[in-house]
Formats: C-alpha cells, sequence, structure tokens
C-alpha cells in the first residue's frame, strides 16, 4: 500500500503532470461534432491526452532506472513482479478516474451526441492499460527519460494521426489504413465508430485487440533493467 | 584469442532475424490479415515474445509447432506464420519442433514457391546462427571449465602456503625435542658417567691407585665416547640442504652476468628456514627475468632484516619498451604466495623496474 500511494502521490509531483493529466483533457470537451459521423471529436482526441498522460505516469519508472532507485528497491524486500505491478496499478487508477471525469463533463457539455456509456467507458478504460504498457515498453527501450521522451513526441504524433484519433478514419487512405491496423491505437478509433454504429461485435474485437495489445507490450516491456 | 567483446551478440543476430521474417511475412502481402487472421496474428507474436522474455525451455517448442498445426488447419491463411517459427525452432536447434513446423508447410503450404523459398532461407539462416552459436558456447563452457580449475588450483596452493608455514613451525619443535633428546639420552648418561669415574677416581687417588687408574679409564673411555656422540649429535641435526644469507648470496653470484650490486644488512639469525625458502625462489626468478627479458646497465640488489620484517628489493634500469606492460604469470603467482604467508609483493616502473618483496618474521616460541 505504501508503495502504491508513493506512486500516486509522485504522479502529481510536477505541475506539467497535473495540467495535462487533470486540466488539459477538459479542453477537449469543447471540440466540435464531426459532421459525417455526428460524433463530438473530443472523444477521439481524448485517445491523445491518454497516450501523452501514460507516458507522463510511467516516467517514475525509467526516473527510478535513471537514478538507480531501481537498484535499491531490487536489493529491498520486493520483488520486481511486485514494484512493476503496483506501479501499474496507480497509473492506471489515475488514468481510469480521469477517463471517467471526462466522460462525465463530456456528458453534461454534448448531452445526447455522446451515446452507450458501458462501451465508450471500456474502450477507454481499455486504452488506458494498453497505452501504460505501450510506454512501459517504449520506455524500456531507453536509457534515459529525455531521449525517449524525444522519439516519442514524434512517434506519438505519427501514430494518433495515422490511426484514427486526431484525424479521423474515414479520410484516410486506405494505404494508410492497412499499416494503421497493426497499432493498438487504430483499434481505439475503430471500436469507438462501431460504438457509434451500433456493432458491439466489432467494440468487443477491438477491446480483445487492444488486450492483446497490452498483455504483448507487458511481457516484452516488463523486463527488468537494472 | 579473440576477446569477448568482439563476438557480435547472438542475441542481438537473433532478434534481428525474427524481427527480418516478420518483415518479410508482413511485406509481401500474401496473408489476408482478416480480423481473425490478425487476432491469431497477434497471439502468435504473444507466444513467441512470452517464449523469449520468460526462457520457456526451448523442448516445449513442439507445443507451439502444434498450435501452429491447428491454426493452419482452421485457418490456412496463416501457414506464412510459418517463416518466423522456422527460423525460431532452427536457431533453437530444436529438430522436433521444425519437423512439425515443416509438415505444415508442406501440408498447408499450397505449393507457394515463394513461400517456399522464404522458408528455406528462414532455416538456412537459423541454422547457420545455431551452428556458430554452439561452438561459441562450446568455447565459454571449456574457458569457463579451465577459468574453475585456475581457481580451484589457486585456493589449493594458498592453502598449502598456509600450511607450509604451520608445518615450518611444527618441523623446528620436532627437531629441538629430537636434539634435547640425543643430548640426554646418548651424551648426558656417558657425560654423567664420566663426572663420576672422574669423581671416584679423586676420591681412590693416593688410597687405591689401581682401583683409581680403572676409574680414570673408564672416564676417558666414556669421554671419547660422549665426543663421537657429540660429533653424530652434530652430523645428524646439519641440514641437508643449505639455505639462510649465505645460499642466499650463492645465488646472486651464479647469475652475476652484470656485474650485480648487492647490499644486506640486519640481523638475518631469526629469519625462518621458509622466509628464505621464498626470498631464493623470488631472487631467482627476479634474476632470470631480468636476463630474459632486459638489458641492463646495472642491477641492484638489497636485502634488510629489521628483525621483524625482511625487505627485499632488486631494481634493474633494463626496461624494454617492446615488452608487455602487463604483469607475467611468474609475479602473479610470487605474489599469491607473498599474500599466503602475510607478506607482500609490489613492482614499481619509471626510469628502473624495481621488485619490493616484504616478508615477517613469525619466531617460533
Amino acid at each position: 500500500m505504501t508503495l502504491f500511494v508513493t506512486a500516486l502521490k509522485r504522479s502529481f509531483h510536477s505541475v506539467a503532470n497535473v495540467i495535462i493529466i487533470m486540466v488539459l483533457p477538459l479542453a477537449f470537451v469543447l471540440f466540435p461534432i464531426y459532421e459525417p459521423t455526428d460524433i463530438p471529436q473530443g472523444l477521439y482526441w481524448y485517445g491523445l491526452i491518454v497516450l501523452f498522460s501514460a507516458f507522463l505516469l510511467a516516467k517514475q519508472l525509467i526516473d527510478n532506472r535513471t537514478n538507480r532507485t531501481i537498484i535499491r528497491i531490487a536489493a529491498s524486500p520486493i520483488s520486481h513482479f511486485r514494484y512493476l505491478a503496483i506501479h501499474l496499478l496507480s497509473f492506471t487508477v489515475i488514468l481510469w478516474i480521469q477517463n471517467t471525469v471526462f466522460f462525465i463533463v463530456m456528458k453534461l457539455y454534448w448531452g445526447d451526441a455522446i451515446e452507450s456509456a458501458f462501451w465508450t467507458l471500456s474502450l477507454y478504460y481499455v486504452l488506458s492499460v494498453t497505452m501504460i504498457a505501450l510506454c512501459l515498453f517504449w520506455n524500456s527501450l531507453f536509457r534515459t527519460y529525455y531521449t525517449s521522451l524525444a522519439f516519442f513526441a514524434g512517434v506519438a504524433s505519427l501514430l494518433t494521426m495515422i490511426t484514427g484519433v486526431t484525424v479521423p478514419l474515414d479520410v484516410l487512405p486506405d494505404s494508410i489504413l492497412e499499416v494503421a491496423r497493426f497499432l493498438p491505437t487504430y483499434w481505439f478509433a475503430y471500436g469507438l465508430e462501431m460504438v457509434y454504429n451500433g456493432h458491439v461485435n466489432d467494440v468487443l474485437t477491438s477491446l480483445l485487440i487492444m488486450l492483446i495489445f497490452a498483455v504483448l507490450f507487458l511481457v516484452v516491456g516488463s523486463r527488468r533493467r537494472l | 584469442m579473440a576477446r569477448h567483446t568482439d563476438w557480435i551478440p547472438y542475441s542481438a543476430i537473433f532478434i534481428f532475424g525474427l524481427v527480418l521474417q516478420f518483415v518479410l511475412l508482413l511485406s509481401f502481402k500474401t496473408v489476408d490479415f482478416t480480423t481473425t487472421v490478425f487476432i491469431l496474428f497477434l497471439v502468435f507474436v504473444l507466444l513467441i515474445a512470452a517464449r523469449l522474455r520468460f526462457r520457456i525451455p526451448d523442448r516445449t517448442l513442439w507445443i507451439d509447432a502444434l498450435i501452429l498445426f491447428i491454426i493452419a488447419y482452421l485457418y490456412p491463411e496463416t501457414t506464412w506464420f510459418i517463416l518466423p517459427f522456422l527460423f525460431l525452432v532452427s536457431a533453437k536447434g530444436n529438430f522436433r519442433a521444425l519437423i512439425i513446423a515443416l509438415v505444415v508447410l508442406f501440408v498447408f503450404g499450397d505449393g507457394e514457391p515463394l513461400l517456399y523459398v522464404l522458408s528455406l532461407a528462414a532455416c538456412l539462416l537459423g541454422s547457420m546462427l545455431y551452428l556458430s552459436h554452439d561452438k561459441y558456447e562450446r568455447l565459454i563452457q571449456n574457458n569457463d571449465g579451465l577459468r574453475k580449475r585456475i581457481y580451484e588450483l589457486e585456493l589449493r596452493q594458498d592453502g598449502l602456503m598456509k600450511d607450509m608455514t604451520s608445518t615450518e613451525q611444527d618441523a623446528v619443535m620436532a627437531e629441538r625435542r629430537r636434539v634435547s633428546e640425543m643430548l640426554h639420552d646418548d651424551l648426558g648418561h656417558e657425560l654423567t658417567g664420566a663426572h663420576l669415574a672422574l669423581k671416584a677416581y679423586a676420591h681412590l687417588s693416593g688410597r687405591d691407585d689401581a682401583k683409581a687408574e680403572e676409574m680414570l679409564s673408564s672416564a676417558l673411555q666414556r669421554l671419547d665416547r660422549a665426543l663421537t656422540r657429540l660429533k653424530e649429535t652434530v652430523h645428524a641435526t646439519e641440514p641437508s640442504e643449505a639455505y639462510g644469507l649465505a645460499s642466499f648470496i650463492r645465488t646472486i653470484e651464479t647469475f652475476d652476468d652484470y656485474g650485480i650490486d648487492y647490499e644486506y644488512r640486519g640481523d638475518f639469525e631469526d629469519v625462518p628456514a621458509y622466509v628464505w625458502k621464498n626470498l631464493g625462489s623470488t631472487l631467482k626468478e627476479g634474476l632470470t627475468n631480468i636476463r630474459k627479458h632486459a638489458r641492463p646497465t646495472f642491477v641492484r640488489i638489497e636485502l634488510i632484516s629489521t628483525g621483524t620484517i625482511v625487505r627485499l628489493s632488486i631494481e634493474n634500469d633494463g626496461i624494454r619498451s617492446d615488452r608487455a606492460a602487463s604483469e607475467g604469470n611468474g609475479l602473479k603467482y610470487m605474489r599469491k604466495r607473498y599474500e599466503a604467508v602475510g607478506g607482500s609483493l609490489s613492482v614499481q616502473k619509471g626510469d628502473t623496474f624495481l621488485l619490493i618483496v616484504v616478508l615477517p618474521i613469525r619466531r617460533v616460541t
């Protein structure tokens, strides 16, 4: 519990974290409805916020490695699995709260334009877990946070652009969509579209694929690096 | 011998090969990635990732091959997943899984020439990696075995050196006891007998001359025997192997090719035999090294005993720049020997090469 609370507190140590995790999502509520699909664009764009929030939260783990805290933790009576699980759980809790608050505000602002709370929130919750796992994996590739951030800023922008998060799926060419299918955020945008089209089976498929991505990233990214 | 760092890590080549197979699989657009096939693809990637991440024993690879078989049976387009798998099993040298994978390839491959060519390439690449890695592993194992053997021998040597010092002390005590027994049993009895005979002679002299003469003769006989015993005892206690300062100087003189300048100071009476033995072997090693590796204009040897330590220094100015700067095995083993008996050996390299040995003197009490 101590580690869990510490991880929660450390997540809000920096002002940038507080702004991006707590305040910035509210600005996305104001994004207009995309006419061809009648879906408020904020619902999609929020995926970008989840991605960057997860990255900021996962900073703790790479920081622990950079400033050698991980070596002291390795010497303490706590397994690497437990250390990782507690941190990931605390990040998930923060993002799930953010998801819920964002959705409630969206609902209050847009009213009936927001449909199917259950499936939309499910997509957000699963996306949050997948993005945390992705960031864990991403950070495991780099030695320092700033190198990781430098690459991530570019890759994340491109990732959200070609997978339908910041650019609507129906304007993306087929050749890009073929590649985008291999990226997890595509299935979030696709799932959201299916929620509004009423295809529950496709939403379930999206959730399943995102979960498989999450497990894959966790498996590869959970490698202990000292 | 090639250093380990020169070796491109097996895992790096392995990951590269595996990624290459996935790239080939995706780039030829031969697989129609319907949602189901895509999910199966993800599960397949997850299986391989989990196997690599958690170091699942390679002998269970046949289970993965069987899963591939079932998937390929249900969805023949997934036969292309065999490419990375063939590389994996070839690189791991798992022939049972390789056979199952080849069965999948030939049963569900549908006579696709490109698939066969790429599969062959994957098998060849994986097998080459396996064979080279296998050889490398064997070399590493041999190397580790030799290192372990050296480590064990060094440990044994340390133990023997420690034993040597204590045996030396035991031997001195035993020798003292033996000498004292000899003096008491042989020499002591004869001298006591002679002493008593002389006393009797003094008492009888002038009263009974015949008896007195007999006593004197007996005393002289006993003194003769005592002298013989004394010579025998001295002869028996004299060490057969020479050691000590005289032997040390003799060793210097046998190596005197360069006009060795030597000097000794202090009292060497209490220096124990094992110290002389160590100093002697160091002297021989040092002078042999100079003879072999150096071209000196002078060699200076200094031996000092302070009563608690003995310090030996050997200095020469014949350092050759073409000689490797690293310490040789001779010096390394010598250092070990000195450390085992509480001493030290150091080397100073500047304009001259200076070898300094310090050994504590443990007095036998």
